[in-house]
């Protein structure tokens, strides 16, 4: 049992500590160091000596002892002005959301029309119109920040209020006001702590601003801020009076900070939690997991791509199984891999790899990774530019994948301006030419729209046509169907099969579901945990002649369109793929199957050819697996 | 209108459905901007039964569901939840009335908050006054193993559990209201698909346990054949085709012919596949539908392909019966000038 443990935040710890100090130091200050602060001594604008640590001032007083009893004036009105702030700001703020249609949107300008006027120039004005003291430049601060709270409230507010999670909770009935104070308050309160403690600095700041221009604290009082202005006056003559109190607002500002950041950081149930990590040796595998697999492929020379072994951690000495352990596969021109897999199961990293252009951070190895012959699996090597030309890569997601702020047009010729310096008439002709393949209609008038302004089916074809654009050899896709519309994923898996024959184009399709690659693809490999569990021809996947029990798991588990669907129930998988930072000991796959046996727990098994038919990494199926619930 | 307007009600109390649209329109923006996504739905769900609501992005799907819960006001139309008109009630009685139909989102990751314990977060949705703690225990205990989650788990956070769990939390929280109806929003598309069948048993299994009334959504026929005795398909906001769940395999309407014809069917690999579209019809403006039928800028069958279908430019086709129940449950009504079967088609299996 992985158990996880509350790792207490750092931040919050000195923060705490920082703020604890100054307090104390507020209180016992002005009793301790009150008189010594206020003696004048005939030392005037004296440098730092023994007896005056941080120099004195123009009349001797000794800098360091006002500066530290100038904390408790300062301290006090910062937090203060910081409460004013922010309690106005919330109350406003939640006010707002709360209130029906009209009074929000009017509330909702209103704010916007007070943040519009800086809070500095607002508190001066306040200030200015009543006399300068200790409590109205509290005030007018407050005040000033109010309208920033509330705004934050407000934004955060609306946000969480939409969120899924608000809606069930009004569905159960809760009343409107405790809706606010069980869900949306509480999920506001990381954020707002953090603005707090912000907020908390900048008060201090905008005090000492003020009493710096001689708004503020009045004589004979004074706060850091007026020790500053009277440090600044003799800057020339003597600088380290400064010193005092510019470092004491320095540190202020910092212990306020860390404190919200780690308060945050410790109230959020999903902050930095520290899995214990099991102890077990990490036993992966053993050798013979690993080789036989590319010697059981026939060794291709017309391979696209060519990969042996590829393995893939988060870290050299990471605890768990490598994310990736001993991929090997090719691709031949004019085929189309499918690569199957849930969720962490690596077939997007594998395909990554190949691409290069995996997460910085990620660390693979490859005994070969080639593509047209040429060897890249030096991994220490920059991204050859030949293979941004070689491979061309469509994402899941094609509205994230272009820029909106562009045309479509550049975005899509970039690859061939930046890399095979084609002019920009030539690169757009090509461009159209490329979106006209992939069924894009008007591809001119498209080359000059943003790409919000295309559909989701038409973004995916133009992120086909960019990755066609360089006539690669071999082309990634990466779930390519999975945000589409369903009549759009058939549009988009006919256009891919297309692209195929008629490029003769080496094709790796990534998919969860079974279903697309079974449809598209003439080979597919199965992935579990890492691993290529199984390879097979797509007609005996289409016949359900499959051999490694995941793999039948994954078809049984797969809904049909059928009309005796509904009385045939589906057979769920049991359990979960191991998590990534368990070491993997024996066939990953043990927990969940059917026919697990000793042997399986202790020896990952290595992908062979069974006895009758099929190549399956399994110790104990010997061919096809016509259904486990009948084998068993 | 005015002589119908109790008729509703009654046919839908007399039939024993448990949740009835009817005539509902929807939509989005407050005032005279507010623009209709939804087009005068009539729906009823039989109780104890599933109705599948089926479409792509943008025909409605969510939207509808919104409505129905409450968490939109019709801009026209009723909205029955057994003997109550809920799209009429405000306050304090939407609010009792509210906690007999119950949503479970499509989204596990962003329906249960964060910062509160799978034990408040049933708590809540058991007594949201928080009157009743000793029996609410066991009541915990029970529902999370209804969906064979251990009882220990309860003082966990959200994000301790995996997708397939948080989901199974969600169905848990459903039911903890003890609804007469749960709409289930796309409950399965963030699902790995060996997930997906583990969800989708333990709705059907608590469906057959509670007779609970069930309205499903999802964009997958598979999964809709899968869990419904009842299908409505959603275009651009307004019902195409609907009856028993059999449609799927004999459809009356062009557009429900070519959602059947895209799911990926290994057997028959591409070639299954159906044609590709004559025009990049998707995308239409859902708030701006073409005139007439809406699909007819898509249809194989349409006006683009055939000159004597000017019919479906200029006239909107009405939802029509095309065969009542004749006692083997199955029917169907189609809004289509030229449904594709004339006759009713004679099923084997």
């Amino acid at each position: 049992m992985t158990t996880s443990k509350r790792r207490k935040p750092f931040a919050l710890w000195l923060g705490a500590a920082l703020l604890l100090a100054l307090s104390v130091l507020a209180v016992v200050a002005p009793i301790i160091w009150g008189d010594s602060a206020a003696a004048l001594s005939s030392e005037v604008r004296g440098g730092p000596s023994a007896e005056h640590l941080l120099g004195t001032d123009p009349l001797g007083r000794d800098v360091l002892d006002r500066t530290l009893v100038a904390a408790r004036l300062t301290l006090a009105m910062a937090a203060v002005t910081t409460l004013i702030a922010v309690g106005g700001g919330i109350v406003l703020g939640a006010t707002i959301v709360v209130a029906g249609r009209r009074v929000r949107g009017l509330g909702e300008r209103l704010i916007d029309l007070m943040i519009a006027y800086p809070p500095i120039i607002v508190a001066l004005s306040i200030t200015a119109i009543f006399r300068p003291s200790v409590g109205s430049v509290v005030v007018a601060i407050g005040l000033a920040f109010v309208p920033q709270f509330a705004r934050l409230t407000n934004t955060l507010a609306s946000s969480v209020s939409s969120k899924d999670y608000v809606v069930v909770a009004r569905l159960v009935g809760l009343r409107p006001t405790r809706l606010l104070f069980r869900h949306v308050i509480p999920n506001l309160a990381g954020p707002l702590l953090v603005l707090t403690s912000v907020g908390f600095a900048s008060a201090i700041i905008t005090l000492s601003g003020l009493s710096f221009i001689g708004l503020g604290v009045q004589e004979p009082s004074y706060d850091w801020g007026r020790l500053l202005a009277q440090a600044l006056q003799d800057l020339g003559v003597n600088p380290i009076e400064a010193f005092g109190p510019g470092i004491a607002i320095l540190i202020t500002g910092l212990a306020a900070g860390l404190l919200g950041d780690g308060l945050n950081q410790f109230l959020d149930p999903r902050g930095p939690v520290r899995r214990r990590r099991r102890r077990r040796a990490a036993t992966s595998g053993g050798a013979d997991a690993r080789t036989p697999h590319a010697a059981l492929l026939a060794p291709a020379p017309d391979a696209v791509v060519s990969v042996r072994d590829l393995t893939i951690a988060a870290s050299p000495e990471s605890v768990g199984a490598p994310l990736v352990r001993g991929v090997s596969l090719d691709v031949r021109a004019g085929e189309i891999l499918g690569i199957v897999g849930e969720s962490g199961s690596g077939k997007s990293l594998t395909a990554m790899a190949i691409a290069r252009l995996l997460a910085p951070g990620l660390h693979w190895s490859a005994e070969t990774l080639s593509i047209n012959g040429a060897d890249v699996s030096d991994a220490r090597e920059q991204t050859p530019v030949r293979l941004a030309t070689d491979v061309g890569v469509v994402f899941q997601d094609p509205s994230s994948c272009f820029n909106p702020a562009r045309h479509v047009g550049p975005q899509i010729t970039e690859v061939a301006r930046v890399h095979q310096g084609l002019s920009k008439r030539a690169a757009n002709e090509l461009a159209i030419e490329r979106l006209r393949e992939a069924r894009v209609s008007s591809p001119e008038v498209r080359m000059r729209q943003y790409p919000h302004e295309l559909s989701g089916g038409m973004r995916q074809r133009a992120m086909i046509a960019m990755a066609l654009l360089t006539s690669p050899s071999l082309l990634i896709a990466d779930e390519p169907t999975t945000a589409l519309d369903v009549t759009v994923q058939a549009d988009v898996l006919q256009l891919l099969h297309r692209i195929s024959t008629t490029r003769n184009m080496a094709i790796v399709l990534i998919s969860h579901d079974i279903k697309v690659v079974s449809t598209l693809c003439h080979r597919v490999c199965v992935m579990y945990a890492g691993r290529i569990v199984e390879e097979l021809t797509v007609e005996d996947l289409r016949e359900g002649r499959v051999c490694h029990p995941y793999t039948r798991a994954l078809l049984d588990a797969a809904p049909r369109l059928e009309p005796s669907a509904r009385q045939v129930p589906l057979i769920p998988l049991p359990g979960r793929p191991p998590q990534p930072d368990q070491p993997i000991v024996g066939c990953a796959f043990a927990d969940r199957c059917p026919l697990v046996t000793d042997r399986c727990r202790q020896e990952d098994p290595a992908l062979r050819a069974l006895p009758r038919g099929g190549v399956a990494a399994c110790h104990v199926s010997t061919g096809p697996l016509e259904d486990l619930l009948v084998t068993q | 209108m005015s002589p119908s307007e109790a008729a509703p009600v009654l046919r839908h109390q007399a039939d024993g459905f448990a949740l009835s649209a009817v005539g509902v329109s929807a939509g989005y923006g407050g005032g005279r901007r507010s623009r209709d996504v939804l087009h005068d739905i009539d729906l009823s769900v039989p109780a104890g039964q599933t109705l599948g609501i089926v479409g792509e992005s943008g025909s409605g799907k969510s939207t509808l569901a919104r409505a129905l819960v409450g968490q939109l006001r019709p801009s026209a139309g009723k909205i029955l939840l057994g003997d109550v008109e809920i799209s009429a009630l405000r306050g304090r009685r939407l609010r009792e009335n509210r906690r007999r139909i119950q949503l479970i989102p499509q989204d596990p990751y962003a329906s249960l908050d964060p910062r509160m314990t799978i034990r408040r977060a049933l708590y809540e949705a058991i007594d949201p006054q928080g009157r009743r703690p000793a029996q609410a225990a066991a009541r915990i205990s029970e529902l999370l193993a209804t969906v064979s989650l251990d009882p220990d788990v309860a003082s966990r956070y959200p994000h301790e559990f995996s997708g397939g769990q948080r989901q199974r939390i969600a169905i848990a929280r459903a039911l903890a209201v003890q609804p007469e109806v749960i709409i289930a929003d796309e409950v399965t598309s963030a699902l790995d698909s060996s997930v997906q069948a583990e969800v989708l048993n333990l709705l059907r299994s608590i469906q057959a346990r509670t007779a609970i009334t069930m309205l499903f959504i999802t964009h997958d026929l598979s999964v809709a054949n899968y869990m419904c005795d009842e299908v409505a398909v959603l275009y651009l906001g307004r019902l195409v085709e609907k009856g028993s769940s059999r449609l799927l395999f004999s459809p009356d309407h062009p557009y429900t012919r070519r959602l059947v014809d895209s799911i990926p069917n290994p057997r028959a690999g591409l070639s299954g596949l159906s044609a590709p579209e004559i025009t990049g019809g998707e995308g239409a403006d859902p708030a701006n539908p073409p005139a007439g039928c809406a699909f007819h800028p898509r249809c194989p069958n349409g006006p683009r392909l055939r000159d004597d279908r000017e019919r479906c430019i200029t006239e909107r086709p009405e939802l029509l019966p095309r065969w009542d129940d004749t006692g083997d449950g199955d029917h169907r009504s189609a809004a289509c000038h030229f449904p594709l079967s004339e006759v009713r088609a004679g099923l084997g299996d």
